[in-house]
């Protein structure tokens, strides 16, 4: 008890830790890909412009503009943190497993599609053309990939005979690594992924350059910053559980042995995803909404369901 | 063709090779405060009023920049000296309302106005922007000692 307890308190801990250095990381790299330098003033080379931009936040006036949904509006930043933390709970991170779960996949699923109600709700309640277009745009495109990511998180499901990580991880241990069986399940979840936590290419419910701010349209302060927490915490989780799904979480050399090792493993994994995500927002321009529901509603969706019968063909040989 | 080329994401990896090369280029930053740009030669900033080697100024009041000027920048004051030349009293460039077009520069008889290369003027007060006699004479001395520098 005490250990799922402590696994809990980390994994939190480390959720929380962890977003400051990644928004660091991420305008660094940006800035590095386009020959800029990024953060450079605060602190050597701009380490310390996240706290700079954590005082600033706390510090900035906390605006509820007239004829806002008072309820909706202050719920809905929170929502977007506390969806993303539940679904990093279930996670486990080599042997820190803080909630066991016989379907911790789908939890993980469930509530990182559930975040999105974060994007619609501020939408909904910020009484702005603006952040209620980016809603209705939020709300459309979990429409757009949560079929897809759903139809190629099953056909995995069908060759590992599993939800539960562990049972996942044990069973690439043995047969090999996931990406080896299921090369386009594994390129539909990383885009679907992209699309999930609202990143470049498929930011398209924060398009700055169509709508003002997308849904953040009328926060300001912390509750802007919370929904920031939860999206780079959604980064964490999904990439934590494609490395999981396709790389063998953390398995590799020396892992049995050593588990703390094995921890290591999987967070650079999942580091690479991370950096993944800010490569893709460094080169790719923004879909316009009608290509991103065509490509996925006409590709993705008929591809994933194709992958099914692969996975099936797959599961009967190997499993 | 066309096909195997979305479906292996040949263009897109293309992309994305550029961005991950250009991040191990150096950047091409100038860290503005830290590190500026030389003004190039001709650069026209504020003004100045250069003077003689002797120290007296080059200005004989003809007024002919402040004719020319199409914002209305120069004001000056004169009286009769005792030589009976004109003498400045004073000298008004208002630098809130000059568009540093240079054709006062251009005018002058005597080359007595000129332009250096002083790009950072901001102030918090706005009578700070309307140069005077002395501050101008300050700059020109400025100009002066720049110029032998860049020789």
């Amino acid at each position: 008890m005490i250990e799922h307890f402590l696994s809990l308190l980390f994994i939190v801990g480390l959720m929380l830790v962890a977003v400051p250095p990644i928004t660091y990381l991420e305008r660094k790299v940006l800035g590095h890909m386009q020959q800029r330098s990024g953060p450079m003033v605060v602190g050597p080379h701009g380490v310390l412009q996240p706290i700079a931009d954590a005082i600033k936040l706390i510090f900035k006036e906390d605006v509820i503009p007239r004829g806002a949904d008072k309820l909706l509006f202050v719920f809905a930043p929170s929502f977007s943190v506390f969806a993303a933390l539940l679904a990093a709970s279930v996670v486990p991170i080599g042997f820190i497993n803080a909630v066991p779960m016989k379907s911790g996949l789908l939890f993980v699923m469930a509530m990182s599609a559930i975040s999105i109600y974060a994007f619609f709700l501020a939408g909904y309640s910020s009484n702005d053309k603006y952040s209620f277009l980016a809603g209705m745009r939020a709300a459309a495109q979990v429409l757009g990939y949560e079929l897809p990511m759903g139809f190629a998180l099953m056909a995995v499901v069908i060759l590992f005979g599993s939800f539960d990580f562990n049972e996942i991880v044990k069973w690439q241990q043995t047969h090999g690594w996931g990406i080896f069986y299921q090369p386009i399940a594994f390129v539909i979840f990383l885009i679907m992924m992209v699309a999930e936590v609202c990143r470049p290419p498929f930011d398209l419910p924060e398009g700055e350059s169509e709508l003002v701010g997308g849904f953040h349209t009328e926060y300001s302060g912390m509750r802007f910053a919370a929904f920031f927490f939860g999206e780079y915490i959604n980064i964490i989780v999904l990439s934590l559980v494609v490395s999981l799904l396709f790389f063998g979480g953390w398995s590799g050399p020396l892992a049995d042995k050593h588990p703390v090792l094995g921890v290591l493993y999987h967070l650079l994994k999942a580091g690479f995803f991370i950096f993944l995500t800010f490569w893709l927002r460094a080169t790719f321009p923004r879909y316009r909404f009608d290509q991103m529901l065509n490509i996925m509603w006409k590709i993705f969706l008929p591809l994933s369901i194709l992958n099914i019968f692969i996975a099936a063909v797959e599961a009967l040989f190997v499993g | 063709m066309s096909l195997l080329k979305k479906a292996t994401f040949t263009d897109l990896l293309k992309g994305m090779k550029i961005t991950l090369k250009t991040m191990f280029k150096p950047t091409v930053t100038v860290h503005y405060p830290f590190e500026k740009v030389p003004p190039r030669k001709r650069f026209r900033g504020i003004h100045a009023l250069k003077l003689n080697p002797d120290g007296s100024y080059r200005c004989e009041a003809c007024y002919l920049c402040a004719e020319m000027c199409p914002s209305n920048v120069i004001d000056m004051e004169m009286t009769e000296g005792k030589d009976g030349k004109k003498e400045l009293v004073d000298f008004t460039v208002d630098l809130t309302r000059c568009l540093f077009c240079g054709l006062c520069v251009e005018a002058c008889p005597r080359d007595a106005i000129v332009m250096t290369d002083i790009y950072e003027f901001s102030q918090y007060s706005i009578d700070k922007l309307i140069l005077h006699k002395e501050d101008l004479l300050e700059l020109g001395r400025y100009y002066q000692k720049r110029q032998r520098e860049r020789k």
